[in-house]
């Protein structure tokens, strides 16, 4: 797949395509695991290519997996759609809404650990540290979303997200 | 300002995780623009939880999406356009057609359609926003979105020939919001992109500048480059 990122950068639609159907999937489904609107996910990801297109000369300077590097690409413009929508009417909405029917999207954790170093570390936090990680990064909620869904005080949850992170770094570069 | 090195890992981890919001996204992004220390932190943590990626499960997309990438990417004619009405399908599909058609007589008459004069309008960060492309002798200009701009309803971008010699900016038409368009050039307006290295975009009131010339900022300036008709 890098190699196909490096063709994007000679301006090869031919590889432009072949990274869409091999990404495109797995992609969409993050976007729409985030911003919980298949219409607005579709856009997303068209936004995402166009960008994948003009960026693909930078790749190389990322240092990661082109995988990598396309979900940071998507993630983010999630993130910025998320940033200027509407705040949720309230937090109710956004529990009555948003989190329930998508749940079923995610795969459990465990089905989809394939004894990757992420996965294993992820286990050693404690529940809600875990419970933390995923609902900021695969559904795209602010410490305030993931208070209100964890019914918990947001001091909490930053100091949950704070430790959590600290604790990956530490597992995963020993 | 300047942060320690425990402070950067801590944003970049709460920037890549998506809990940095608001203002401090804002600052942190900024701060990557300026520091190559910084970015490495965040490239860093993007490689780190990237898996966590795989937790959501696949869907594949509507076959639109891609035709779609396509026409804003300007690499094809194909202008996939989600959740159109039937009868406007079928409308563009005519109109597509007609335009096949006319376009293969033009082009039958000389080679007037390979652009040999273009540019590519980009925005922050190098982000292509469009593509200004004028056939061979310059009689038409096909304006092509790519990444494009939000505006306000009431303005309208309007895009000026700059005449390298000094010479008032010439008005080659406004912006569209989507897709793309394709002009008839006046003699006047041929001559000045013929006599242009670059093109200008302005924000101007809603369907541009009421007096000719150019009434509000200019917001980007691109580089015409020539290619061998």
């Amino acid at each position: 797949m890098d190699s196909l990122l490096r063709r994007c950068a000679q301006r090869d639609v031919t590889a432009l395509e072949a990274l869409y159907r091999a990404t495109s999937g797995q992609l969409l489904g993050l976007l729409v695991a985030m911003l919980r609107d298949r219409a607005l996910a579709e856009d997303a990801l068209q936004e995402v290519f166009v960008r994948v297109w003009a960026s693909a000369p930078q790749f190389d300077g990322f240092r990661g997996s082109a995988m990598a590097w396309l979900t940071s690409i998507a993630r983010h413009r999630a993130i910025d759609l998320i940033r200027a929508r509407k705040p949720f009417a309230s937090l109710d909405e956004l529990q009555l809404t948003g989190l329930e029917p998508a749940a079923e999207a995610l795969v459990a954790p465990e089905s989809s650990a394939t004894g990757n170093a992420l996965e294993r570390c992820l286990r050693q936090l404690s529940e809600s540290q875990q419970r933390c990680i995923d609902l900021a990064y695969v559904r795209g909620l602010s410490h305030e979303e993931i208070a209100a869904t964890l019914a918990s005080p947001i001091g909490t949850v930053k100091s949950w997200v704070r430790r959590a992170l600290l604790s990956l770094r530490q597992c995963l570069e020993p | 300002m300047k942060y320690s090195p425990a402070t950067i890992e801590r944003l970049a981890g709460e920037y890549v995780l998506g809990t940095l919001r608001g203002p401090a996204r804002q600052r942190f992004e900024r701060l990557c623009a300026q520091d190559a220390a910084v970015r490495a932190a965040r490239d860093a943590w993007e490689r780190r939880l990237a898996e966590l990626a795989e937790r959501a499960a696949p869907i594949a997309p509507s076959p639109q999406v891609w035709s779609s990438i396509l026409g804003r990417l300007g690499l094809s004619p194909a202008r996939g356009q989600p959740r159109r009405p039937r009868w406007q399908q079928f409308a563009v599909a005519a109109s597509l057609a007609l335009l096949a058609g006319a376009l293969g007589w033009y082009m039958a008459q000389d080679r007037a359609f390979r652009p040999v004069l273009s540019a590519v309008v980009t925005g922050e960060g190098g982000r292509p926003l469009w593509r200004v492309a004028a056939s061979g002798d310059a009689s038409r200009l096909q304006i092509t979105v790519l990444g494009g701009e939000t505006i306000p309803d009431d303005r309208s971008l309007e895009l000026w020939a700059v005449p390298r010699n000094g010479g008032a900016p010439v008005s080659l038409g406004l912006i569209p919001r989507a897709q793309a368009v394709s002009v008839a050039l006046q003699e006047t307006q041929r001559a000045a992109l013929l006599g242009s290295d670059k093109v200008a975009v302005s924000l101007e009131p809603r369907g541009g500048s009421p007096t000719g010339v150019a009434t509000g900022p200019v917001v980007h300036v691109a580089d015409l480059s020539r290619n061998q008709g």
